[in-house]
């Protein structure tokens, strides 16, 4: 695909473009994924947003190690690991590192980060609970974020600005989305695997150009006829899924199926809901960011979270759900236990529960769980 | 006055007699299944090869992981004091030793006078230790005498990233069907074995001299990819299995 | 059978004939049989300072809540759990707002540790029944969690009517009673918080995190209400803060009398009682304030006399999470010749005492419950230093519990930061608070033997 091209063209260049933009004054933002950092903010006072969402590799679990033991989530432990090692400059030109605190995992590449390196660290609250009070914390976070932007960057924040950098990002989520959900149709134009890393390059590339890519994409998805793999339809779910970690999306499609939705941090719940301006422009963000956003496992009820995922999986048509978890990622583990129950309950579908410590050795057990999960599927049992 | 030091690991019992700041005598065996008689029968050699007796014995340190079941030594020390002393004996510039044993390994900082500074020290998993060396061996149908000489020739070593032995093992026996040479391969173990303890003791910290020790010591492949790791020179003192031992009875040199 | 075990829990004969029915039927249920006793009897003479009476008193004060625990179905109307860390003010104000009959409070997970697991050493079968159901081994789940799981789901002690739990200090407790609710149907309420301050806070915290502690804490009540179906009195809140001030004030003066004194007095697994009842509610009040009163007074004596457990002249240490389960850890480490200075988190800095007495207590939740820990991994590292250098320790050791995600990640930081800071060693040990299976008392001791060693061999170059 003739877009697809230039967008690979583009990210060959963005970190020398990056490393430009920061000599010439450009302050560059990293964040760490979960989906509460709003990058409009970010957008508006001048900077580029960075997603640090690379992972999969077991050499910075390795690397890890040395600055904080084992026992905390892999893809968190990886980040330390990466800036250390130095492999990856994306880790090194960034200016201010934002965390939005969800979890005590989440928090670690803070505390890392904070400690180990000069890196300046910035951390907003992100509650686990919806009510009132709750949505008051978060915002008042948000609001605290902003005044760190505007002190670190020397620029404000005015709403006409933020207005526009609103508008872009919903352009790109809403694109995004658009493409998303052709995998409702009974034959996929774009693969899952394709389509995360289209999702996953939002997170690094300039906004303008994803833009047009994704609407040459969108255009020709829409002319092509119907002409994808008619698989067992899965959907995946889980904490991370970062960016570099593909091997359950390469061997469940090796296997045969169709992901068709993926929801993780750095997948649906990245796009899938838009701001809607409504008076207060803080407001309306704290509102996307915080009341829509598909809610992960670590907020409470969880109830919330399983029905949402039970309704995506009819919306989808799945024939079965790949719960993908991340070792030491406790809510995660807790919630696989009772939630194959319900959802065999409520929807009668199977469900497969993999766990990765991003290490080499567990490629071969993987790859026999998929599959077995995926012939299960097509000889119409699980069910 | 004479002083002994008996080291008894889960391996090998190693005893060294001690006398006016020099060695009279030492003994390696297996330690087979009992610890007692390993240590009085390692003890007994060393003390046949310096034609003396127990009685000239005046204080006997036991050390290594046997060390509470030496009946006849009057103290018990932990291998790492040992270790520290005995080294800085051999290597008084030593400041930072690895001692890689078949069960466990250790990095340990080392003072000017023999006392240590800080360690750590790894005696839960096998990847790390001289018992991954032995698994992999066995494998490869090698002796492991071999492996740190083959390791040598390698030009492009093998990443070998499993953190579990069991699952090396795997991870090896799929490269080899891959096509991957035998000696990238036992590379690959080498610099998997030393990258576990590099990391490990980056707590401690390297300091010059570095200096090797344990039953491990002897494998230059080992001390290559150590090398590699830390980015300094590696020493090996001559006999590095019998340094607890030699700690031991230096230490028990101060008990008057 | 059990008579010379209870006298050992600081009982009076009387208690014991009056108690019998009570205690045959909690123990058949608990499966406590004769050799389990004997074990009891031994522990508790081998790793306590068992001819203290106020040691036995505060022992006493846990085993009745354990025969409570188990029996609290039948002899009461309704039950609320909670569990550490919860903060225990709120508990207490909602407990002293009703009359006994009406409600039971507890925090099984710590009553059951501190007396199937300290005392006979039988805590096994609870975790394993915690991994069956929905916190599986190899995923580093907090052995607390496991064990009161286990003991619900194995009918030892009752499922309550209401689960009140803190989401702010960790992750863990949270999930774990988000299971309990989803498949067990306990309705659970939360005390929520985020543990988001920036490093430079500390010691300061933002208004708005007050303002939403405040709301939970508001929440907890209306549920606490509606669920057990009683008013919430002020006064209840009042006693609660004020008895809770006075035990932690005279707590800390005991704490501090130990810390300065040498040759140690007494071991620091005698504290861990005492400690303790800082976060489980207890109607005993009257009880457990004159405890701490008695054990003050023999500690006193003890330090009058220079008589204690430790050589004169021994290395000071500080040493991190207190191991309430295997007592055994913290004697070996007394027993290769370290002084156990101060233990945490035992301890307060004279800035968190001045806030601590008689404040509202959702200010502390804003804060952090117990003692500021959980505020960041900067007051974690931060505090752990301020004790450093309260008790002028020689050396640190990090006993720290693998599966506690707060924890973990303070490890490294603490060692550096000790070891830069104040020159001295810090030795990390890897463990769990909870659960003897995670560790090996062998391999523990010989790094503890060596570090003592090391911290010897280091104060003999400093006097010469």
């Amino acid at each position: 695909m003739e877009a697809m091209k230039k967008l690979s063209d583009h990210l060959a260049t963005r970190l020398t473009e990056l490393t430009r933009l920061r000599k010439s004054g450009t302050k560059l933002i990293g964040y760490a994924p979960g989906g509460y950092m709003p990058e409009e903010l970010v957008y508006t006072c001048g900077a580029v947003p960075v997603g640090l969402i690379r992972g999969g590799d077991p050499e910075p679990v390795a690397e890890s190690a040395a600055y904080v033991p084992r026992f905390i989530d892999t893809f968190c432990r990886s980040q330390i690991g990466y800036r250390m090692m130095g492999g990856d400059p994306l880790y090194e030109i960034i200016d201010l590192l934002v965390v939005p605190v969800t979890d005590h995992n989440i928090k670690t590449i803070a505390d890392c980060f904070n400690f180990f390196t000069n890196t300046n660290v910035f951390r907003f609250g992100v509650p686990h609970q919806k009510d009132e009070h709750a949505f008051e914390y978060y915002l008042a976070g948000l609001h605290a974020f902003k005044d760190k932007l505007e002190e670190f960057t020397g620029n404000k924040i005015d709403n006409g600005r933020l207005r526009e950098a609103i508008d872009l990002c919903n352009r790109m989520r809403g694109l995004l989305k658009e493409i998303s959900i052709m995998r409702r149709s009974e034959r996929p134009p774009i693969t899952g695997y394709e389509f995360v890393k289209l999702n996953h390059a939002s997170f690094i590339a300039d906004k303008r150009i994803f833009i047009d890519v994704l609407e040459s994409i969108h255009q020709e998805l829409k002319r092509k006829p119907p002409s994808g793999p008619k698989g067992p339809r899965i959907l995946l779910t889980g904490s991370t899924l970062a960016m570099g970690d593909y091997k359950v999306l390469e061997m469940a499609e090796n296997a045969g199926a169709n992901i068709v939705i993926e929801e993780f941090a750095e997948g649906m719940r990245h796009y899938w809901e838009n701001v809607q301006v409504n008076g207060d422009l803080m407001e309306s963000l704290a509102d996307r960011y915080f009341r829509r956003r598909v809610p992960p496992a670590w907020f409470r009820p969880s109830r919330e979270r399983l029905d949402y995922l039970i309704e995506l999986a009819r919306d989808f048509k799945v024939d079965g759900i790949i719960w993908y978890q991340l070792m030491y990622r406790s809510s995660y583990d807790i919630q696989a236990f009772y939630f194959e129950k319900l959802l065999k309950k409520e929807l009668n579908i199977p469900m497969l529960k993999l766990e990765s410590d991003y290490d080499v050795s567990e490629r071969g057990p993987l790859r026999t769980r998929i599959e077995t999960f995926v012939e299960i599927i097509k000889a119409g049992g699980g069910r | 006055m004479i002083t002994a030091g008996v080291d008894v690991g889960a391996a090998t019992a190693k005893t060294v007699i001690v006398a006016d700041g020099k060695i009279l005598s030492y003994a390696v065996i297996p330690t087979g299944d009992s610890v007692a008689r390993a240590a009085e029968k390692v003890t007994g050699a060393a003390l046949d090869q310096a034609r003396l007796s127990m009685p000239d014995l005046s204080f006997i340190i036991s050390t290594g992981y046997g060390r509470n079941a030496v009946a006849f030594a009057h103290k018990a020390v932990t291998e790492i004091i040992c270790h520290a002393k005995g080294v800085n004996f051999l290597i008084p510039a030593a400041r930072t030793v690895i001692d890689i044993g078949g069960q466990d390994s250790k990095v340990i900082g080392v003072r000017e006078d023999g006392t240590v500074s800080d360690f750590v020290m790894n005696d839960k998993c096998a990847a790390g230790t001289g018992r991954f060396l032995e698994v992999m061996a066995v494998v490869l149908g090698l002796g492991i005498e071999e492996m740190g000489p083959i390791s040598l020739t390698s030009k492009e070593p093998c990443n070998i990233s499993s953190t579990c032995t069991i699952f090396a093992e795997t991870e090896m026996v799929s490269l080899r069907a891959d096509g991957r040479t035998r000696e990238d391969i036992v590379a690959g173990i080498h610099r998997a074995v030393a990258s576990r303890v590099v990391v490990m003791g980056r707590t401690v910290g390297y300091k010059q001299q570095v200096v090797f020790t344990g039953g491990v010591a002897k494998n230059l492949g080992v001390k290559h990819s150590l090398e590699v790791g830390i980015g300094l020179p590696i020493l090996i003192p001559e006999e590095p299995q019998i340094v607890g031992a030699l700690g031991a009875a230096l230490l028990a040199t101060r008990q008057t | 059978m059990y008579t010379e075990l209870f006298k050992l829990c600081g009982f009076e004969p009387d208690e014991i004939k009056k108690e019998r029915l009570r205690i045959d039927k909690a123990f058949k249920i608990l499966g406590i049989e004769d050799e389990d006793i004997k074990r009891g009897e031994k522990r508790l003479k081998q790793y306590l300072d068992i001819e203290l009476l106020g040691v036995r008193r505060f022992l006493g004060i846990w085993m009745r809540e354990l025969v409570n625990l188990v029996l609290a179905r039948e002899e009461h109307e309704k039950i609320v759990y909670s569990d550490f860390p919860m903060e225990l003010r709120p508990l207490m104000s909602m407990m002293l707002s009703t009359d006994e009959k009406k409600a039971y409070f507890a925090t099984p997970g710590q009553i059951l540790n501190m007396t199937m697991g300290q005392i006979f050493d039988k805590l096994t079968p609870f975790l394993v029944a915690g991994e069956e159901n929905g916190l599986p081994p190899g995923a580093a789940h907090c052995a607390l969690y496991q064990t009161r799981l286990g003991a619900m789901v194995k009918g030892v002690i009752p499922f309550p009517d209401l689960s009140v739990i803190a989401s702010y200090h960790c992750d863990q407790p949270a999930e774990a009673e988000q299971l309990l609710h989803e498949v067990y149907g306990v309705p659970v309420a939360y005390l929520d918080s985020c543990p988001d301050p920036n490093w430079g806070d500390w010691p300061k915290f933002n208004d708005y995190r007050v303002r939403y502690c405040g709301s939970q804490a508001r929440k907890l009540f209306q549920t606490f209400e509606e669920v057990i179906g009683c008013k919430m009195t002020d006064e209840a809140k009042r006693t609660a803060n004020k008895s809770n001030a006075i035990f932690r004030l005279k707590f800390q003066q005991l704490v501090e009398l130990i810390g300065h004194a040498d040759p140690q007095p007494i071991s620091q697994t005698s504290l861990v009682h005492a400690f303790f009842l800082n976060s489980m509610p207890t109607r005993d009040i009257a009880g457990k304030q004159e405890a701490l009163e008695i054990l003050c007074g023999e500690v006193e004596e003890r330090v009058n006399q220079g008589k204690g457990v430790v050589e004169k002249g021994a290395p000071g240490v500080f040493v991190t999470a207190t191991i309430s389960v295997d007592p055994g850890i913290t004697r070996m480490i007394e027993q290769s010749g370290l002084a156990i200075r101060i233990q945490i988190p035992f301890w307060l800095s004279p800035w968190v005492m001045a806030r601590h007495p008689y404040r509202e207590w959702a200010d502390m939740i804003g804060v952090g419950p117990c003692l500021d820990i959980p505020h960041s991994c900067e007051a974690h590292v931060a505090i752990n230093l301020e004790n450093c250098k309260a008790f002028n320790v020689d050396g640190a050791i990090d006993f720290y519990p693998y599966s506690c995600r707060e924890w973990v990640p303070t490890v490294m930081i603490t060692k550096r930061t000790i070891e830069k800071e104040l020159g001295i060693p810090v030795l990390v040990l890897e463990g769990d608070c909870y659960d003897t299976r995670n560790y090996s008392a062998g391999q523990l001791r010989t790094r503890v033997e060596t570090f003592a060693e090391l911290l010897r061999a280091a104060k003999a170059a400093k006097m010469a």
